[in-house]
């Protein structure tokens, strides 16, 4: 194998097999200086991610491994994305989730996890961040065109801002279009019934195949 | 005063006087160039004001050494809470053990295991067990139950202090956010005593707003505070021990730091949580062995400033049943936390983490509580105990011990007891129909729930007590948290 083409591909897996994020930027530069299609290059790289979870699903790797892969590939997205727009191509993907943890809550390691293992399962990821005010729910639902939120909150008392989420949702008409989910310590299905809500788990990989059963929906 | 247990013994040290020395170096080091994002205005200013360095835009402190030093040795090595009875005082730190019984969200089922709200009566049976129980000395604020049959969330955990101040006479842990702080605080002058108020930073390198705003309100109302760090290793803080006992030491004294400028003398104990990430479900690990560790060389370090440690791992423990991993992850925790000197530890009742409660546990967890604080105590050496003379009386066989003024009067002191174990011969086990310690916890429960009297509240307290509820009821159901 000496063809450019082929090694900068490899190289790109490299780097997400090596959770590498510097050279997955690097290679995503250089597939489009070598004009290389970049949805080739996004597929060799949810290749290699697809590897790594299965590893994961084995007992072979582990959490840090998904988020380094993902993470690599992050880097990688922005420069290929832009690419893609430019070719006046689309980038295929299993849906789009906003991602956040609720008004009050600031913990933001079960919503980074999830939020990791989502990107590296092949979903277009709007991660909000932390202490998200309902009605920034209601934006980025809006203006990513959201197949799912998914809300995480960690403590008892903000559990109340995920119902207001629920509520906001109704009133602007949204709740059709949306999937919701839920998630965090402080969450028990009960309560992601009482609230309406379409699914709950309080894992992060669990998390990622209740999105993939919502999608189907 | 509750006596708690008096530890005889050396502690255990497992970092050289050079490794301790270069924690507390790194810690300054970290609280200096890093340092703590305090999301809350109020604290920023007051940190501005005695010498930190405060970026007012990221909200970040940081700290400079000779402050970090100057708080610790505000901190007075041990402290008193009232309760609502004498007897029930704490003095907490120096050479002390006490134990707080934990908090589940859940009763557990002790058939099918399962998890299930509790009821109101169940959440007053456990108040009564632990008032009962010789080794439980306080009692936690979202405990033990938080997800309760008729209780909307925000008012579990008023309703569980309501519940302890009912049914126990030991001190109560207040909780913080959502302005629990003012109920709470009516609350204990109704009852007439203090509460040991809960803050806890957020890892990383954290203070979110409602924990500041708590730190000002019960420094007001004169609580001393139990202050707690819950680093997730390789989550939150970094995968190694060593790292996560810097991040560890760094949140406590940041905490440590801003209570001793908003209350110069403020009674702390600090508190170690760290776990380290389940790499496979973004859980943590509970009762590893990293935990263990990490709460041993915590509690050198709480040693070496003479703040006083509460480690809050033991009683998080992974399996969902009592069984025998239940029993050695609780019995393990527990006593490298004890042997290592810590002044509290967090055990009774819990069954799985955070989310399991039931007081069958707690008894069970009594004679392990016990067990560990007795060997604290350690054994008494002197002329009689060394019993040199009466060995020479007794001499060899056929010289016998047990007819002796001697055994009469020692045996029972050298030994220890249990409440709920099975100590039956072979044959005697057989005729109970095979009786286990699980068998005898129930039995106990039972008995204490039928036998125990707790020293009520007036009746005039009750009222108030139901009053200060009913507003919050309507607090927040204004606020639209109901």
């Amino acid at each position: 194998m000496n063809n450019p083409m082929e090694i900068t591909i490899e190289n790109l897996r490299k780097a997400i097999c090596e959770y590498d994020n510097g050279l997955a930027l690097k290679t995503a530069k250089e597939v489009v200086e070598q004009n290389i299609d970049p949805l080739v290059a996004i597929n060799a790289m949810t290749g290699a991610i697809r590897e790594i979870g299965n590893a994961f699903g084995r007992g072979d790797l582990w959490l840090p491994d998904l988020v380094g892969a993902s993470d690599a590939m992050q880097a990688a997205l922005p420069v290929l994305d832009e690419e893609i727009q430019r070719r006046g191509a689309q980038r295929m993907n299993k849906g789009v989730v906003v991602v956040g943890a609720v008004f009050g809550d600031i913990h933001s390691i079960g919503k980074t996890m999830v939020a990791a293992l989502l990107t590296a399962s092949g979903f277009k990821v709007e991660d909000l961040g932390v202490n998200v005010q309902s009605k920034r729910f209601i934006e980025a639902i809006r203006s990513c065109h959201a197949d799912i939120v998914a809300m995480s909150a960690l403590m008892t008392t903000t559990v109340a801002e995920q119902k207001k989420v629920m509520e906001e949702l109704k009133k602007t008409g949204l709740r059709e279009k949306v999937k919701v989910m839920v998630g965090g310590a402080a969450v028990t299905e009960e309560f992601a019934r009482t609230i309406g809500a379409d699914g709950y788990d309080p894992t992060a990989p669990g998390a990622v195949e209740l999105a993939m059963k919502l999608i189907e929906k | 005063m509750l006596r708690g247990y008096v530890r005889r013994i050396r502690p255990l040290d497992i970092l050289t006087q050079e490794q301790l020395d270069q924690i507390h170096t790194e810690t300054l080091e970290v609280l200096e160039r890093t340092g703590i994002n305090f999301l809350h205005k109020k604290t920023l200013e007051l940190m501005k004001d005695k010498g930190c360095r405060v970026d007012f835009d990221r909200k970040r402190v940081k700290i400079p050494s000779w402050l970090v030093e100057e708080c610790i040795r505000r901190v007075p090595s041990s402290f008193k809470i009232r309760s609502r009875e004498r007897k029930s005082d704490l003095r907490v730190g120096g050479n002390r053990l006490y134990y707080l019984a934990g908090a589940g969200m859940r009763i557990v089922d002790l058939d099918t295991w399962e998890a299930r709200a509790a009821t109101l009566e169940e959440l007053d049976e456990a108040s009564v067990v632990n008032d009962a129980l010789d080794s439980v000395h306080i009692v936690a604020d979202t405990g033990p139950y938080t997800d309760i049959v008729g209780v909307p969330p925000i008012m579990s955990s008023l309703v569980d202090i309501a519940s302890h101040l009912r049914n126990t006479t030991k001190v109560t842990i207040a909780d913080n956010g959502n302005d629990y702080e003012t109920f709470h605080i009516k609350m204990a002058e109704v009852a007439g005593c203090d509460m040991l108020a809960f803050l806890g930073s957020s890892a990383p390198l954290t203070y979110d707003e409602a924990t500041c705003e708590a730190a000002f309100r019960y420094s007001k109302a004169g609580f001393p505070f139990f202050l707690i760090s819950s680093d997730m290793m390789g989550g939150t803080s970094p995968a190694t021990i060593a790292g996560s006992l810097v991040t560890t030491n760094v949140e406590i004294l940041a905490g440590v730091v801003m209570l001793q400028l908003i209350r110069p003398g403020s009674g702390i104990i600090a508190g170690d949580y760290a776990m380290p990430l389940d790499m496979r479900s973004g859980h943590p690990s509970f009762c590893d062995l990293g935990s263990a560790l990490h709460t041993v060389a915590f509690n050198q370090t709480m040693r070496r400033y003479e703040i006083p440690a509460f480690a809050n791992c033991p009683g998080m423990s992974s399996s969902k049943e009592i069984d025998v991993q239940s029993g050695y992850e609780r019995s393990m925790s527990t006593l490298s936390a004890a042997l290592s000197g810590a002044n509290m530890i967090v055990l009774h009742g819990t069954i799985y983490g955070e989310y399991t409660y039931h007081p069958v546990g707690a008894v069970l967890d009594d004679d392990v509580a016990s067990w560990v604080g007795r060997l604290l105590e350690g054994f008494e050496m002197n002329d009689e105990t060394l019993a040199v003379d009466l060995i020479d009386d007794v001499g060899p066989i056929p010289g016998s011990y047990l007819n002796t003024a001697h055994t009469r009067k020692w045996w029972k002191n050298e030994r220890f007891m249990p409440k709920a174990a099975d100590r039956l011969t072979y044959p005697e086990w057989m005729k109970t129909g095979k009786k286990t310690a699980l068998d005898y916890a129930k039995e106990r429960v039972k008995e204490i729930l039928r036998t125990h009297k707790v020293t009520n509240l007036t009746e005039e307290q009750d009222k108030e007590i139901d009053k200060i509820l009913k507003d919050a009821h309507a607090y927040y159901k204004k606020k639209g948290l109901l």
